[in-house]
């Protein structure tokens, strides 16, 4: 098993910067997940990973080993780097059945016929697909296809597993099942893994590193819970699950809280990012679920009055949607809640960024 | 199972195979596509034939050309027979396509086979038909004297030439529109017959504007291979003195005792022009073909319309059409070919024979003949599927450098005629060292077939290759097999019907070509085609008739082994 190091690796096509300055360090036997809307850059970065498309810039080594140096002009062609890709179409060969589909990697390697079927079986057998050996995949179904794709890169005990949204082909039911089954196989075998997808709920469960990708960069990497408590971003906070972005002005910066003055003149108080700076607009960043209705004794609490637009009933919660200055604010919760309510958004839970242009997507 | 050491990847080979068989593939297709061109080029600005020693640049062969009224007429005479030759084959094609697959006429499936025909005789063989039928000592001219005193029509003119030209090429038009034609949404046409159109305007104002890409796209091709055509003017417009480019060409570098090889190469270049702004007139046309994408690319089977009162007639014009066109000028071949004359005065009982079959079939110089045809179109042709596999993967499934030129190269050949393309063989076989081998023996013309059919056969592949997923490939790369191995293991099994498929495609055309053959037959390398001419040339009508017949059963014996024994196994799919 191998770690993975990738400094400002960047890939343009023409004019058209499809990844830009991609950094990350992955972990002997770590999950990491690259999430990001479609088109960000996500299966580019796989592909550089695995050598199937060379960067213009920037530094990869695997296991130690260099596969890929700007500067010296190091390129290691991908049938040489004993990496495994799923690909998100599974792509197994139609004209070969499951049990060539996974020898085939292990003929390559001149591995003897007896240890050859020995080992197909081993693999089929982890993915619990022993009883299908002699079909064609045009004879199996979407989650069995992606189970045969799976087993197929880890006959040959590959140094480290890349996977391109392997679970989003399957239908609702079959993507969590299938969600908690790779995890425990990847548990079990530890072996490092880079996973691909553009949902985040698939990213927060899975993942022991989450790297957020946005227009060919990084926005962010961090454990499930940083990304999901600490955006570093609104894009962020808006990316990965649903947040509030409430506008305003910043009257005041004190101790890291920052005031906010919305157009009403009602305020909030929030905790400042770095690059905020008083006088300017700011988008305080806040969870639909960690707002709550104010207590009567509402000394101390972050209280803003706001009128009712919409109430949707989702089961186990209700999603409100509340209008205050111009700004739609979403509550989720259990209970009740009125026409007209003093809602209160816990400070530590209230993130000020500043409103850049870029903030809003 | 527990995955303890990583298994390592086949070790780096001293000399990397795929850079080789890249590299050498694109070598290859670069020599054979210029070696025929630069010499054709150099012939044409120098004073003496390119075989002679002391060669001098000049001008004089262009200002000779330009200015001999024989060019000029066969130039006329060539635009015009292409132009009616188009419009005849367009007007049969469109109209052939249609009612085959959008109406009931009458037995349309016999009609689609029978229409089609033409593609599979060579042109040259149709001329001879027609010839034997229409001629001015045809068949049917003969009885049509004995019965008016006089023959009402003339096929040694250039109506005549432009009609056998246009018959020969209408399937090309027919598979065109029909390919389209099946395709079109019928609720297009169903739409009008709501709005209570009568089925012959449905199928005038909502199907043929639908057809017209279709048809504009194929006419070009058609008026193309209107100009490359060699048999039609020289079985029909030779003996009257009707020359066109390609006659023109053939009579001054090869019949002609004293070759004039500086006004041959110059027509050559000529010709080479013309097909090339032809080509990019088509270009400009493909690329604003989208305006027409009205015809939905659904698999929807399509639900005829009915003729009504048209049924009958329509099926009367088209029969008439096939009988006197196509059937009878073939009947006419194989009836030929077992008598020793013909005349309608005389029963044909009294004159029946085998004996040109037994003569040609006999004769070591005619066997020798049939046998290098079949040697030809099968090296040729498995040649040609290869070279055009491997043009078609690494141009669109390589990172080698050249590959855009590659395919560039590998399509130009489009733009040079058969005649062309033996002459400029002929060339660089009288220049390049070493030539004699492949000049002594039957390499020369596997060659040239390969280099003026790398476009069709490219034309056969690519598209095949366009379905399969890159993935595919990008898959084996990544469990570790190299360029070659993911070509042998995974691309070339799944290319495996397209390969077959443009081996059939190849094979059948060497059998029935001549034209690129007329300038490097040598003794002992004889074809069936340039057999065919040296008989017509000495009036051997019983031996033209039946050296036709025997090609067009290698023909049909080729296809029912490619469509049966050939056949794609079912799990391919
Ligand atoms: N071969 C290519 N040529 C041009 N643009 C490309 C090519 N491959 C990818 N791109 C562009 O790069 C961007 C990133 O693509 P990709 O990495 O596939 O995104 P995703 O995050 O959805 O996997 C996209 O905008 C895509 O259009
Ligand atoms: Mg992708």
């Amino acid at each position: 098993m191998a770690e993975v190091i990738a400094r400002n690796l960047s890939r343009r096509y023409g004019e058209y910067i499809a990844i830009e300055d991609v950094s990350f360090h992955v972990k002997d036997g770590e999950f990491l997940t690259l999430l990001g809307p479609s088109g960000c850059g996500k299966s580019t970065t796989l592909g550089i990973l695995a050598g199937l498309d060379r960067p213009d810039e920037g530094h990869l080594s695997i296991g130690g080993e260099v596969f890929f140096d700007g500067l010296t002009g190091v390129f290691v062609d991908a049938e040489r780097r004993n990496l495994g890709l799923v690909f998100q179409t599974y792509a197994l060969w139609p004209h070969m059945t499951v049990r060539d589909n996974v020898g085939y990697a292990l003929r390559i390697r001149r591995i003897p016929r007896a240890e050859r079927e020995k080992r197909i079986r081993e693999a089929l057998a982890l993915v619990e697909m022993e009883q299908f050996i002699d079909r064609y995949p045009s004879q199996l179904s979407g989650g069995q296809q992606q189970r045969v794709a799976l087993a197929r890169t880890l006959a040959y005990n590959p140094r480290i597993l890349l996977l391109d949204e392997p679970l989003s082909n399957l239908d609702a039911k079959l993507r969590d099942k299938a969600r908690s089954w790779l995890r425990q196989l990847q548990t079990q075998l530890g072996v490092t893994t880079i996973f691909v997808t553009h949902d985040q709920i698939e990213a927060l469960a899975l993942s022991d590193r989450i790297a957020v990708m946005n227009k060919g960069r990084i926005v962010q990497i961090g454990s499930p819970r940083e990304i999901y408590e600490e955006p570093a971003s609104t894009f962020v906070a808006d990316f990965i699950g649903t947040t509030n972005l409430i506008r305003g002005q910043v009257s005041e910066i004190a101790d890291g809280i920052a005031t906010i003055t919305l157009s009403d003149g009602q305020s909030l108080r929030a905790v400042a990012r770095s690059d905020l700076v008083a006088g300017g607009v700011a988008l305080v960043a806040c969870r639909p679920e960690r707002i709550e209705v104010a207590t009567t004794d509402a000394a101390g609490q972050n209280v803003l009055r706001a009128r009712l637009i919409e109430r949707t009933y989702l089961g186990a919660r209700v999603l409100y949607e509340f209008g205050a200055a111009g700004n739609s604010i979403k509550v989720e919760t259990p209970c009740e809640l009125p026409e007209e309510a003093d809602l209160h958004l816990p400070v530590d839970h209230c993130i000020a960024f500043p409103a850049t242009e870029a903030s809003t997507g | 199972m527990t995955i303890t050491t990583s298994t390592a990847a086949a070790p780096q080979r001293r000399i990397d195979r795929n850079t080789l068989v890249t590299y050498g593939v694109s070598a290859v297709v670069f020599l054979i596509v210029a070696a025929p061109l630069l010499p054709i080029i150099y012939q044409s600005f120098i004073d003496r034939p390119i075989y002679d020693i002391g060669h001098e640049l000049t001008s004089a062969n262009y200002i000779r050309l330009f200015t001999s009224p024989e060019f000029l007429s066969a130039l006329q005479n060539t635009i015009v027979i292409a132009v009616l030759a188009t419009i005849i084959s367009q007007v049969v094609g469109a109209a052939g396509a249609i009612l085959v697959t959008r109406t009931d006429l009458p037995l349309r499936r016999m009609f689609g086979q029978v229409l089609l025909w033409p593609f599979f005789v060579s042109s040259l063989v149709l001329s001879f038909g027609w010839f034997m039928m229409y001629g001015p000592a045809g068949f049917l001219s003969m009885w049509m004297r004995t019965i008016f005193g006089h023959i009402p029509w003339n096929l040694y003119s250039i109506g005549g030439m432009a009609l056998v030209a246009g018959i020969t090429h209408a399937p090309l038009a027919m598979l065109y529109c029909m390919a389209t034609a099946t395709s079109i949404d019928p609720s297009l046409e169903e739409a009008a017959r709501v709005s209570g159109a009568k089925p012959m305007r449905i199928l005038r104002t909502v199907t043929l504007p639908l057809l017209t890409p279709a048809i504009v796209y194929s006419g070009l091709l058609n008026f193309m291979g209107a100009i490359e055509m060699l048999s039609v003017p020289i079985i029909l417009g030779e003996p009257v003195g009707i020359s066109t480019l390609t006659t023109f060409i053939y009579t001054n570098g090869v019949s002609a005792s004293q070759p004039d090889h500086g006004l041959v190469g110059t027509a050559a270049v000529l010709m080479l022009l013309l097909i090339l702004g032809l080509i990019f007139m088509q270009n400009r046309f493909l690329s604003g073909a989208t305006r027409f994408v009205t015809v939905g690319g659904k698999a929807v089977r399509p639900r005829i319309l009915s003729l009504g009162a048209w049924r009958w007639p329509a099926f009367t014009i088209i029969g008439l059409y096939a009988l006197l066109m196509v059937i009878l000028p073939l009947a006419m071949l194989l009836l030929r070919a077992l008598v020793r004359f013909l005349n309608p005065a005389v029963s044909i009982v009294d004159v029946f024979t085998f004996e040109h079959f037994t003569e040609i079939l006999t004769t070591p110089i005619y066997q020798r003949a049939i046998v290098n045809t079949i040697i030809v179109a099968a090296t040729a042709g498995g040649i040609g599927t290869l070279l055009c596999l491997f043009t078609a993967l690494i141009s669109q499934r390589s990172t080698m450098r050249f590959r855009g030129q590659l395919q560039y190269l590998a399509l130009f050949p489009k733009s040079i005629p058969g005649i062309v393309a033996g002459i400029g063989f002929f060339y660089a076989m009288a220049v390049l060292p070493g030539s004699e081998y492949l000049r002594a023996g039957l390499g020369v013309l596997i060659l040239a077939y390969v280099m003026r059919y790398l476009p069709a056969g490219f034309g056969a592949i690519q598209p095949a290759l366009m379905q399969i997923s890159p993935e595919l490939d990008r898959a084996g790369r990544t469990i570790g097999a190299d360029w070659l191995s993911v070509v042998g293991n995974i691309l070339a099994p799944l290319l495996r019907p397209a390969m077959l498929a443009c081996f059939t495609l190849l094979f059948v055309a060497f059998v029935k070509e001549y034209s690129i053959a007329v300038f490097l037959i040598s003794p002992g390398n004889e074809v069936i085609g340039s057999t065919l001419l040296s008989f017509w040339l000495h009036g051997e009508m019983g031996s033209v008739a039946a050296l036709c017949c025997i090609q067009i059963t290698i023909i049909m014996i080729f296809m029912f082994i490619a469509r049966r024994v050939l056949r794609v196994p079912a799990t391919l799919r």
